[in-house]
């Protein structure tokens, strides 16, 4: 399919990705890993990334790969229990495809976890097993898996409370329960983790569309990568390396080692995109009942330690990457992730007015190198609604999501940019967002002045008078900032659901 | 000290005997769990705001046995005071 966007538009696309960027802002981290004070209380709905694209799986290219990552930073030792999602909580991804800043389309994603209550026979009594698995496991709920964690999925169109329901159900057999495999727990468990979690991905049926999707629900290895611990320690790194491009991998991924939990499907795109808009907006959410009693005697079971009530009470919130984590400041990030898109309004001043750019200036000692077109007009007009002639939606309302142009054709994963649009690759970021796009890097340029360097002194890319090279007192330097970690190195799956196979807890 | 509180039990022995003053008082939210708080998203909301107000520093945590909390799919979450 030959893309709607020519490359005569990439200036244009470049200043987006910086804009996108820069709202995701400055120094690297995991994208929205613990970012707010209370969900590092709740990690089980601590969304870490929000991936939305083009599939570029041969002969996938008319579909739409959505995927939503949780509970952060996963030792992938982390046993007896590991990481089974929650049950008293609700997952979702929203597709918002008329730009009014509120979804129209909702998968939800509610798990239960299943104890089989598997028991050894020890000097006569029946006694329950301490582990949740009590041998090898090679198949969807094995027998001898003690605790199967098992979903289902709605689709909810209009309002994703009060909308119309409809369940996704398995193509083969019609169900409408999905099993999750259970984590990568060793080799010694779980011979070839690889097949056994290809077992887990079905071909679904979804309400609503003539096509059938694909869905997988299970745990990955982490695709972002950053030079986490050094981003957080006042950029602990000197500037000569993170502005030297020849080093834009001279560091090692602070969390190479570590694993997520991955909700992902496939949706063909005509079943997400209204009328001839083939603009479409994402974000992920995660809810849990508003009020919650604490059992000082639980029943027996499997997480009964709580009674959970009332209406589902939003406490994660992810789009576009890096924002809650480098843009909001500490007294609203809690709130950040109980909004909703109609109402970003509320947080324009970490738009209109950026921190970040300041906080570089005293983190690696070079003061008065803040970009000086404030307002920012440059980073509201890409951030909140898209890039005209890219991803603009036809009736933008301007608001924090991932806006991806579903009539742009995908990138053949060996051929992709790790700075995507950027990089002259249309199908990357901003224009959605893949894995292998380095988020981390466009936004730090993008912060710095970056995406003014682009708009040069005409306002090329209608980003603001203002928004020129005499106001980015960087120079051209603010195009080669990094982290000094490369995203493009991280290993990636060629076709769905894309993300990795988990590291072992034991080899 | 003894008398005083043998005069407070003999009034409100009167008193009970009387049928005098109003019905007891409800039991705290510390105390119980009413049935409002298993009827809707209010109730619950109710309780659970009223309970975290209440110093518990010197009780034990309630039983739960008699206790479903409401679970609406179509309801936003209640604004709290």
């Amino acid at each position: 399919m030959k893309p709607s966007c020519t490359h005569r538009r990439l200036p244009l696309a470049a200043a987006l990705v910086a804009a996108l960027a820069t709202m995701a802002g400055l120094p690297a981290q995991a994208s929205s890993h613990r970012e707010a004070p209370f969900i590092t209380t709740t990690p089980k709905v601590d969304g870490t990334d929000f991936y939305m694209f083009s599939s570029y799986e041969p002969g996938r290219a008319d579909y739409v790969t959505l995927i939503a990552n949780y509970q952060p930073l996963q030792a992938p030792y982390g046993g007896p229990n590991y990481f089974s999602m929650d049950p008293n909580a609700l997952y979702e991804i929203h597709i918002d495809n008329n730009g009014d800043a509120r979804e129209d389309i909702t998968f939800q994603f509610r798990f239960r976890n299943r104890l089989k209550g598997i028991e050894l026979p020890i000097g006569g009594k029946n006694v329950a097993i301490p582990l949740i698995q009590a041998g090898a496991v090679a198949d969807p709920n094995a027998a001898t898996l003690n605790l199967n964690e098992q979903y289902t999925v709605d689709v909810v169109r209009g309002d994703r409370r009060t909308g119309q329901r409809g369940s996704v159900t398995n193509a083969a057999g019609g169900s409408a329960t999905f099993d999750k495999p259970v984590d990568n727990i060793g080799t010694k468990t779980i011979a070839d983790y690889a097949a056994y979690a290809a077992k887990h991905v079905y071909n679904v049926n979804i309400p609503g569309c003539a096509q059938p999707g694909r869905l997988f629900v299970g745990q990955r290895k982490e695709a972002f990568a950053v030079n986490l611990g050094t981003i957080f320690d006042l950029v602990n790194a000197p500037l000569a390396v993170i502005t030297d491009p020849a080093l834009i991998n001279a560091a090692p991924n602070t969390i190479d080692d570590a694993n997520v939990s991955t909700l992902a499907m496939e949706v063909h795109k005509s079943c997400l995109t209204a009328g001839n808009d083939p603009v479409i907006g994402g974000w992920t959410t995660a809810s849990l009942r508003q009020g919650r009693l604490l059992d000082p005697s639980p029943k027996k079971g499997h997480q009964a330690s709580e009674k959970a009530g009332g209406a589902w009470t939003q406490v994660s919130r992810l789009g576009m990457p890096l924002v809650n984590e480098v843009v909001i400041g500490v007294p609203d990030k809690d709130r950040f992730n109980a909004s909703k898109p109609k109402d970003d309004g509320q947080f324009a001043d970490y738009v209109t007015h950026p921190t970040l750019p300041a906080l570089l200036e005293i983190a690696l000692n070079i003061p008065n190198t803040a970009p000086k077109n404030i307002p920012r007009t440059d980073l509201v007009t890409t951030f909140l609604t898209g890039i005209q002639g890219l991803n603009k939606p036809a009736n933008v309302t301007p608001s924090e999501m991932l806006r991806l142009n579903t009539s742009i054709a995908p990138t053949p994963a060996a051929n992709q940019h790790r700075l995507g649009v950027a990089g002259g690759d249309l199908a990357g970021f901003p224009n959605g967002r893949r894995p292998k796009d380095d988020v981390v890097d466009i936004s730090l340029v993008a912060v710095m002045g970056g995406l003014c360097m682009l708009n040069g002194d005409t306002n090329a890319l209608g980003l603001g008078a203002d928004c020129k090279p005499a106001n980015v007192p960087l120079g051209n330097t603010s195009l080669k900032l990094h982290d000094a970690v490369d995203q493009a190195v991280v290993p990636l799956l060629p076709a769905f659901p894309y993300l990795f196979t988990p590291t072992p807890g034991a080899q | 000290m003894n008398k005083h509180l043998l005069i407070a039990a003999a009034a409100a022995v009167v008193l009970a005997a009387c049928g005098g003053g109003s019905d007891p008082p409800p039991p705290g939210p510390a105390e119980a769990i009413p049935e409002t708080a298993s009827q809707s998203s209010q109730g619950l909301v109710a309780y659970l705001e009223a309970l975290s107000t209440v110093p518990a520093d010197d009780r034990e945590p309630l039983a739960l046995d008699r206790f479903t909390p409401p679970a609406p799919e179509d309801t936003e979450p209640e604004p709290l005071k």
